[in-house]
């Protein structure tokens, strides 16, 4: 690897008031945030606003890293928590009826990236099948999969049990292979 | 699922357990279908893992992530001395406001006012003619004189422009983004777990 791509002189360097390491460590993992965010929310603005919010978050406290977990761990566990933070408020604003939007769930934007590609209809389908999981359940099929992360690296970023994301992930894959039976 | 499927294909077996499953699996067609069936489902999954280059959308993502750091480091610069004038601001109309509604001379003699007003509002309903009585008019001149209070507070205390401080004062109800946006995580986790209860 680049020794200009390590996070840890990235970092540094970026502690020193180099802003331009900002922007190589937002361009090295933006991706990763924004297709978990995307994943979790099941549309394009969402994550769209949520990759927005936790650069934003990085560039405030990336001062203040010490490495007492690695950088990849801590910008999934930023990621994590504001995706189902907007989940909550998405579901306290449907309870009360807040919401204009008869299903705010499926929100889909012209911009939406998924539209120019061959495998937009399959996109979209598993995308409107994960959205149907309980967030916890959502979580780690999707840190699992997506992102081959090991349950104890779930467990760190979630502070979920090893055991419980176990039995998460299970019930996850067997509803999902239910909800795609027909369409496989 | 069955669960032993996805344990196999979890690489969450020991070696023995992979032996004793693999034995299993050569005797059993049912298991063998099973897990074909499984195997299909993660290919699907993994197509859909498989992200598109979006090149220019993420470095159009990046200048925009720019734009408004930018924005928000100039307002930051802008308003940092802003929010303590403005908490302090705010206390001492909190206060004074205390101090107006324990201090008002309504206040003390509402009781005896209300035992007054009661027998004109009862016989006005009976004989059908409106009332205004002496508390009423008060009330509307407190009123008034409170908004004026606040409004002056506004503009002279916290530096609202007079605009603005009456544009506060007409419309006090927050829209449904703002209340939400108001409420900490702490907040939003405690209403989102009695919702789930």
């Amino acid at each position: 690897m680049n020794t200009d791509d390590n996070d840890f002189d990235l970092i540094k360097r970026f502690h020193a008031g180099e802003d331009p390491a900002f922007n190589r460590l937002a361009a090295k993992y933006q991706e990763k945030i924004y297709w978990h965010a995307r994943k979790m929310t099941g549309n394009h603005l969402d994550a769209d606003d949520i990759m927005q919010e936790v650069l934003m978050v990085m560039y405030a406290k990336l001062k203040d890293f010490r490495f007492q977990s690695s950088l990849y761990t801590w910008i999934y566990k930023v990621t994590a928590t504001r995706s189902i933070n907007l989940l909550r408020k998405r579901k306290i604003k449907n309870f009360f009826s807040l919401n204009d939007d008869d299903n705010p769930i499926q929100i889909s934007a012209p911009t939406d990236l998924a539209g120019d590609y061959e495998n937009r209809e399959k996109i979209a389908m598993i995308e409107k099948f994960l959205i149907k999981l309980p967030v916890k359940q959502r979580e780690v099929f999707i840190m699992r999969n997506s992102e081959q992360l090991s349950y104890e690296e779930i467990s760190q970023i979630t502070g979920t049990s090893v055991g419980a994301l176990k039995a998460n992930y299970f019930h996850a894959v067997d509803k999902m292979q239910k909800l795609m039976k027909d369409v496989l | 699922m069955n669960k032993m499927v996805l344990e196999y294909l979890d690489n969450q077996m020991t070696g023995e357990q992979r032996l004793i499953f693999e034995k299993e699996l050569a005797a059993s067609p049912e298991l063998q279908k099973e897990l074909e069936q499984a195997k299909s489902f993660f290919v699907s999954i993994e197509q859909y893992n498989t992200r598109p280059a979006l090149e220019d959308y993420f470095s159009e993502a990046r200048v925009r992530f720019k734009t408004s750091l930018s924005e928000r480091l100039q307002k930051a610069w802008y308003k940092r001395p802003i929010p303590v004038f403005s908490l302090s601001g705010s206390m001492v109309v909190v206060a004074l406001i205390g101090i107006l509604i324990l201090k008002s001379p309504a206040n003390s003699v509402m009781e005896a006012e209300l035992k007054e007003v009661a027998p004109e509002i009862a016989l006005a309903y009976v004989q059908g003619t409106p009332v205004e009585s002496e508390m009423m008019q008060n009330s509307i001149e407190d009123v008034v004189e409170l908004n004026d209070i606040l409004d002056d507070a506004l503009t002279a205390e916290i530096g609202v422009s007079q605009e603005n401080a009456g544009a506060f004062l007409d419309n006090l109800q927050l829209t449904s983004d703002e209340l939400l946006s108001s409420l900490s995580e702490e907040e939003v986790n405690e209403l989102s777990k009695k919702l789930e209860n």
